[in-house]
């Protein structure tokens, strides 16, 4: 996985998200070293962000489909534990470094993403949406074929979040907040 | 222009007796603003305007009393009115009959609706259709991201009405113009969207819309659970018919403000068709409903923008204009409450980051200074 700074703009000011600490970044300059050359799967993953009313999904699904996963798996609860511990710790390069060397166990995020929501963390996990979706990057075997992990800013305050678009769909149908992030940047 | 304090709805009450006591102008004219207690109404700020029952005065010596509130003698503290549901089967083809009747009250007169691109105000767009009756549109309208949604909705309904007409949101932020909001009879955190409700009244005045309906109330009515017992109904749609922007803004235009879910009938059928629904934010149910009045974008989503980014921007672009109304007041009453120190430890604080109380905290400050300037202009 490879994280790609999409280049965001606002007024005098630039935004990347740094690789390292996975911190936003203000450049209050004419910042242009965006990636010009996103893949064709970011450019999109980034088009149904911008017009999500053209997801090819539609969120409102049934309840049946919430229930669909309901196995455990210690093993699998533990790798998310443990990108729950780096995230909460700052180590965003070595979470999304750690998930690289991981297999695929689910056939695809909405249901790596019920597992983590289920079996991981029964409370609200509105701060564990990176944790949350590079668990779902690193499970989900469409991920690397059609997969996209977006981190985005809410402006004008500095509130982020992370999101994945997979199959021209957003699979996590109880994040509701993603709608209001712009994407800096995108791993794939 | 009408006097907005002469032309007030609200009441004044004697809080031992609930009795009604002198018109508020005289009351204002006597006593200016030195029976106000900032920490009140800064409290009930907090509260909310869903839970006004639970408002403290504040007024020493006076009660204001909202259209749509009574006097409870045995508690001695003004309570709204809580809506009572008859029980009934209701078809969508009996609520459109509903609010066929609505809307023929209007009948002669240029009807139009607040075009925000929800789902609350799509309904209404899409009963008018559906009952044969013109109309136009006024909604405001940004480019921001969080609101590329909305926006698309306005625009898909705008192109399907002759006479719409999208404001620019940037150019009407919260907490905008406050230095030209209108005297009014008592403090009101309504204000702080004046500029919004100006630019669209001032829209209807262009359009030639003599009534206005909002979506006000919808998050409520079909978002909130929905009790089988209609004795366990905690609605109270009076409260989507605050008078504050009615009176001070709309009016002033000639414009007549309605909110469509404050309609005993509209409400009443859709208590019946709710009837022992849970909690539905998202208001799965309506999008599914009235899925064949409302554009696909609505039915088949669910999103809804965050307000968050336009107050942030609307407090960066009126700071200013805050410090030197608070200070006037500060000037005018002597209140420890509006001293600039104080308001100052306020804007310390990180403003980019969500804090809801130190934003209510703020926007109580800005009410109640907005509200004493402009008592002292019309004194004087």
């Amino acid at each position: 996985m490879k994280l790609h700074n999409i280049g965001l703009h606002k007024g005098s000011s630039s935004f990347i998200i740094s690789s390292f600490s996975g911190s936003l970044i203000e450049i209050i300059a004419d910042y242009k070293k965006s990636d010009t050359t996103l893949t064709n799967k970011i450019t999109k993953s980034l088009h149904f962000c911008n017009q999500p009313y053209s997801l090819n999904i539609r969120l409102i699904e049934p309840e049946s489909t919430k229930a669909e996963l309901e196995f455990n798996s210690p093993l699998l609860s533990k790798r998310a534990s443990q990108l729950v511990y780096l995230c909460r710790a700052n180590l965003f390069w070595l979470a999304y470094k750690y998930i690289s060397f991981l297999k695929p166990s689910f056939e695809d995020s909405s249901q790596a993403i019920a597992f983590f929501r289920r079996q991981v963390y029964s409370a609200p996990q509105d701060s564990l949406c990176l944790p949350r979706s590079l668990f779902a990057a690193s499970a989900s075997r469409r991920f690397a074929e059609s997969g996209v992990l977006f981190i985005g800013v809410f402006l004008p305050s500095r509130s982020m979040h992370a999101w994945i678009i997979e199959d021209g769909r957003q699979p996590d149908i109880d994040d509701s907040m993603w709608i209001n992030f712009r994407p800096v940047a995108a791993f794939c | 222009m009408k006097d907005a304090i002469r032309a007030n709805v609200a009441r004044l009450l004697d809080p031992a007796t609930g009795q009604e006591a002198e018109p508020i102008q005289e009351y204002l004219k006597k006593n200016h603003w030195r029976g106000l207690i900032p920490a009140n109404f800064e409290q009930n700020t907090l509260l909310g305007l869903l839970n006004r029952s639970q408002w403290k005065s504040f007024f020493a010596d006076r009660i204001v009393k909202y259209p749509g509130m009574s006097w409870n003698s045995l508690q001695c503290r003004l309570e709204d009115l809580r809506f009572q549901p008859s029980p009934a089967v209701v078809s969508l083809g009996e609520l459109v009959e509903t609010a066929r009747v609505l809307f023929s009250r209007y009948e002669g007169r240029h009807i139009g609706v607040q075009l925000s691109g929800g789902v609350d105000s799509s309904i209404v767009i899409g009963l008018l259709r559906a009952c044969g009756i013109p109309h136009s549109l006024v909604g405001l309208s940004t480019e921001r991201y969080e609101f590329r949604t909305e926006r698309h909705v306005q625009l898909k309904l705008a192109e399907e009405c002759r006479n719409a007409e999208l404001i620019d949101y940037e150019q009407c932020l919260p907490l905008a113009r406050l230095e030209t909001v209108s005297s009014h009879a008592w403090p009101d955190l309504s204000c702080i969207n004046f500029a919004s409700d100006a630019c669209m009244a001032e829209a209807c005045n262009r359009l030639g819309i003599e009534v206005l309906f909002s979506g006000s109330g919808g998050d409520v009515i079909l978002g909130t659970e929905v009790p089988e017992n209609p004795d366990d109904c905690d609605w109270h749609p009076q409260i989507f018919n605050y008078p504050w922007p009615k009176e001070v803004v709309y009016a002033q235009h000639g414009v007549q403000l309605v909110s469509f879910y404050d309609n005993p009938q509209i409400v009443n059928g859709l208590y019946n068709l709710r009837r022992g629904q849970r909690d539905d934010a998202d208001k799965l149910w309506a999008r599914q409903f009235f899925r064949n009045f409302l554009p696909s974008e609505l039915v088949d989503f669910s999103y809804r923008a965050d307000f968050w980014g336009v107050y942030v921007d609307g407090l960066q672009g009126a700071l200013n204009t805050l410090r030197n109304l608070n200070s006037r007041a500060y000037e005018l009453t002597g209140f420890g409450y509006f001293e600039p120190s104080s308001l100052e430890c306020l804007l310390s604080e990180d403003l980019f980051q969500t804090n809801k109380t130190l934003y209510q905290k703020i926007e109580s400050r800005a009410a109640l200074s907005v509200w004493i300037n402009g008592i002292a202009k019309w004194l004087a």
